[in-house]
Order: C-alpha cells, then structure tokens, then sequence
C-alpha cells in the first residue's frame, strides 16, 4: 500500500490521481513531461514499492515501469476513480494580435478556473469559469463568464494506438465536435494521427450566449518523426484546417522535462505563415491544499505566435486538455 | 578535470543588445552550453540607438528598448527573436521591428580552433532596419576572449507579402532602409576579472563600445557605454529546461 505519508509527500512532488489496483500503481505526473523523469521521481518519492507503476493521462494508461531500462505499453487497465479530491486549476487564456498601427498590442487575456470530473474510465468532464482581466483585442464584455468546458474520452485501442473525442466548448470561440486519433508505438520514432473537427462559432457575453451555425469542418493528418538527437522532433501536417484553408505545415519541437518549444513554417490556400510556440507548466504548481480541495496553476500553458502574410493559415484550436500529439510526444524517450 | 573546467569556461557567454551571444552591440561566436533558452532586454539611449539602426537616415533622437527571446534547437543551430521599440515614434511605427534569425555553430572550440558563427536573417520583417547577416569567430585564450566577424553588405528580403517564402531577393542593405548594422568587418575582447565580472571591447563597424559585466547564477546585468558618452543597459536571463 501507499502508506498516508508517502501519498502526502507524492502529492507534494506534483503526483496526481495515484490508484492502486492489483499490484499496479497507476499515477499521473503532467508536470514532469518526460515520463523516465517522473519515474525517477516516484521511486525516489515512494521506497521501495512492490508494484509496476504505469503513468496514466487522465485515466488512460500510456507507458508501464518495470524496472530502469524495462518499459511496457500497458493495454487495458480496471479501475475506478476513487480520488475523492475537488481540485481546481489555474489557467491563464491569452489570445494577441501584434502589429496593427492604431493599437499595436492587442491582448485579450482572462483566467480560467477549471476542473475536472472523471466519470468513467478515460471519460471526463473538464470545465469551468473565466475570469476576463484585459481586452483591448475584439468586444466581448468583461463579465464572468463560462470557460472552454467539454466533454472528453480518451482511450487506448491497442499499446499503440490512441482516440480522443472530445465536444462541446473549444478555445478560440469554437463550439462543436472534435476526434484525435494516433498511433504511437512505444519508443518508435515515427508517429502518425489524424484529427478532425465540426465546430461552429460562439461566444459568451457573461452568461449570455450566441452561437453561429456549424461552419467548418477540418481534417488533419500529419506524421511526426522523432530525431535521435536533443530531443527533438519533426512534424510534417497536412489538409483542411480549422479556416477551411487547404494546405501543410511543418513543425519542428525540442522537448525538455518540464517545458517544449518549437517554430513552424505553413503554407496553404491563405498564404504563408509561421511562427513559434511553447507550452510549459506554471509557476509554483500547487497553491492551496486540503483534504478535499486543491488549488493549483495548469501543467500545460501554450502560447503561440504567427505571423501570417495574410488571412490566419493552418490553424487548429486548442481543447481543455492537450492534444494526442502533445501528450504522446512526452512518451517517446 | 581540466577539460570540464576549459568546456566551463566558453560557456560563460554574455549577450548582445539583441540577446544572441555577444559583447556590446556585436554577437560573437560564443554559445551557450546547457542554457538552450534565454529571455532579455537592452535599453540603448539616444544618439546611439538611431547609429545603431539608421544612420543613413534623418531620424529623430531615438531611445530604443529591445527585448529578445533565443532557443537552442541542436547543439548547433538556434533561433533568436526581437522585438526593436524606438520608443520616441513609437506612435509612428507602430510595434516596432519585429527581428527574426538563426545561428549556426559551424564550428566548435576548442584547444586548436576557435568556434566559428552564422548569423542569418529570417527575410520576413516588413521594416528591415535591423536585418543582419554575419559570420563570427571566437577563441578563449585564458580569461580573454577574442571575436572577429564580417556582416554581409547584403541582405534577403521577401519582396511579397503574400507568401512569405516566395520572392525573396538580395538587395544591398543601405536600399530602403539605410541600415547600416554590422556591415563589414566588426571584433572586440572580453576579459573575465573574476568568476563573476568582466569587461568588454567592441568595434561594432560604427563606434567603439565598452562595457562591465556581472553574472550571477542564471542571470545577467550588463552595463555598456558607447563611445564613453552615454551609457546603456542589458539584463538577461538564461535557462537549462531541465
């Protein structure tokens, strides 16, 4: 068993959802992107414990521990949630526009808090407020208003290939249905996905809301090839996008343990684009704890930059949690 | 032992105003190991700034602050990023110059060779007043560090705006904007005092620029005076990620 004391100090070493079932311990550490890090970690944490250890993605197992050097893709997994912790999480929305001339900083920035409720395994509900602190970018009002909140499921189909589904209220004003789906083999350097996506646009102006008609329907593929060298990884993505602009996108991502960045060069129907993006974790982590409650900033803030020659190109939206790639991109040391 | 301590040593870079490895105002071939990521931010006063930019041009008394991120890709090949406010028209140009380029580490130093840079500019900007294309060598002898470049009197730039990576044509660097930012050949020592502190030298094609470092931990405040008249400021920071 994961004594008190021991799941106390896991916790404070930014564990999460630590299960046990039959002999498995199963834990989740998106702090620590690199999952042979978080490993480390837990066995420095937790002495000596007699289990396999398999670090899962809101519930969907993705890379098995057995001992250093000894990896598994574990498949199926039983288990319920049994955390009975309410945490809230901490998530700045940044949105910019750079360069016009009558104001050239244009910054729409509020603070999502949000949380998530598993309902089932791989299914959950990921959702809450935003709390608008600046715009100067578009005229949405600056009450309190519902966050990007949807429904996901994720789950594994096979050690190596992964679905997500997700619907409901996206980022960047789009609401609809989106699906992910990726194969990633364990320690193979080529990956390949598709995603695809039917969203319309909406917006809330505080609790009041309009929505627009289904407007876009994208389609995505891209294989990714992971460099033998720094980390780093080549993502070549190509077909409709979220503008309904038909082109590719190359994207070139160094990973370190806590933290990626990487630059993009697009090029579709719009024109051409490119641009850089990071995605980190937030300073200082947790913030408040109980027993039942728990505050703490995001394991996974993205900002991103284009600059694009003229209409936005090759764009996709972002969800409440990362997308396969982002996710699966950690796990393939 | 030796050899950690020598590989120690050339890391200890310090930055341009532009936030690439370099001395005042002249990157250098200088690389920074284990710290693929960096943050700064230069203030460079008047007179300076517009020498800096525009000579050729009648511009007005510019003050300008420059902010700049610079990650590492390989351990040969980076990208840097400014952000060039000319804070007198801010008002008439707007954000300001928007820089973008890489660095390629052509070679590393080490006992017989110095390390050898290529800087070049991504040819998007639509206001290339600070487009720069060089190439830099650098060696450690001791606590000196010696660098001697060359900036191309040319420079790239797309030609439409439409398709950033289409047309894109060589055009002498003095034609739309009179920039005359490193522009032949530039150089310049720095001399490391202490573990900490330091003095540099430049000749940055234009003036001749000195300057005091400090670093402390991941941090550090560069204090530079161009020409002896008037002093200018640099803070950086620099990260592992790890």
């Amino acid at each position: 068993m994961v004594s008190f004391g021991q799941y106390e100090e896991l916790l404070q070493e930014g564990f999460d959802q630590i299960i046990e079932d039959d002999k498995i311990v199963y834990f989740e550490h998106q702090a620590l992107r690199n999952p042979l890090a978080s490993f480390k970690r837990f066995n420095e944490a937790s002495e000596d414990l007699p289990y396999l250890q398999v670090i899962s993605y809101h519930h969907m197992p993705i890379m098995g521990f057995i001992n250093e050097g000894t990896y598994f893709s574990p498949e199926k997994l039983r288990l319920k949630n049994d955390q009975k912790q309410f945490q809230i999480r901490l998530q700045p929305n940044i949105r910019t526009r750079f360069g016009y001339y009558t104001d050239p900083y244009e910054v729409k920035l509020g603070l999502i808090l949000d949380t998530r409720i598993y309902l089932a395994s791989g299914f959950s509900f990921i959702g809450g407020l935003e709390i608008p602190i600046q715009n100067n970018l578009d005229n949405q009002s600056g009450a309190i208003r519902p966050a990007p909140s949807m429904l996901n499921f994720m789950r594994k189909l096979s050690p190596s290939d992964y679905i997500a589904f997700s619907a409901g209220l996206f980022f960047v004003d789009r609401y609809g249905f989106d699906f992910e789906y990726r194969h990633q083999a364990l320690f193979s350097n080529f990956s390949y996905g598709l995603e695809t996506s039917y969203t319309g646009f909406y917006r809330f102006e505080g609790f009041r809301y309009t929505t627009r008609n289904f407007s876009s329907f994208s389609l995505i593929t891209d294989i990714e090839y992971q460099m033998p060298f720094e980390n780093l990884s080549l993502r070549l993505s190509a077909g409709r996008w979220l503008f309904e602009d038909f082109g590719f996108r190359l994207d070139l991502t160094r990973r370190f343990d806590r933290t990626e960045y990487g630059l993009y060069a697009a090029s579709t129907e719009f024109g051409s684009s490119a641009g850089f993006q990071f995605a980190c974790q937030l300073f200082p982590g947790v913030i408040a704890k109980h027993k039942k409650v728990l505050l703490r900033t995001t394991e996974e803030f993205r900002y991103k930059y284009s600059y694009d020659s003229q209409l936005p190109a090759a764009r996709r939206f972002q969800k409440s949690i990362p997308r396969l790639a982002d996710i699966l991109r950690n796990f393939n040391k | 032992m030796l050899l950690f301590l020598v590989t120690f040593q050339y890391s200890k870079a310090q930055v341009s105003v532009y936030g690439k490895p370099g001395l005042v105002s002249i990157p250098t071939a200088e690389w920074f190991e284990n710290k693929p990521f960096g943050v700064s931010y230069a203030f460079v006063p008047d007179a300076y700034a517009s020498n800096l930019f525009r000579t050729n041009l009648e511009a007005p008394k510019n003050r300008a602050r420059i902010v700049g991120f610079r990650a590492q890709f390989t351990s040969f090949f980076e990208v840097g990023f400014n952000l060039t406010q000319l804070l007198e028209i801010k008002d008439r140009i707007g954000i300001g110059d928007r820089h973008m380029d890489a660095r390629f580490r052509l070679l590393k130093e080490n006992n017989k060779q110095p390390s050898l840079v290529l800087g070049v500019t991504v040819p998007f900007s639509q206001a290339p007043v600070v487009n720069h294309d060089y190439i830099v060598a650098t060696k450690t002898l001791g606590n000196l560090k010696l660098s001697l470049g060359y900036g191309s009197p040319y420079q790239m730039q797309t030609g439409d705006n439409s398709n950033l990576f289409r047309s894109i044509k060589f055009e002498a660097k003095d034609s739309p904007q009179g920039n005359d930012y490193l522009v032949g050949f530039f150089g310049g020592a720095s001399y490391q005092l202490s573990d900490n502190l330091g003095i540099t030298a430049e000749y940055n094609t234009n003036t001749i620029n000195t300057g005091v470092f400090y670093k402390y931990d991941f941090f550090i405040i560069q204090l530079n005076s161009f020409e002896f008249k008037t002093l200018s400021l640099t803070l950086s920071s620099h990260y592992s990620l790890e």
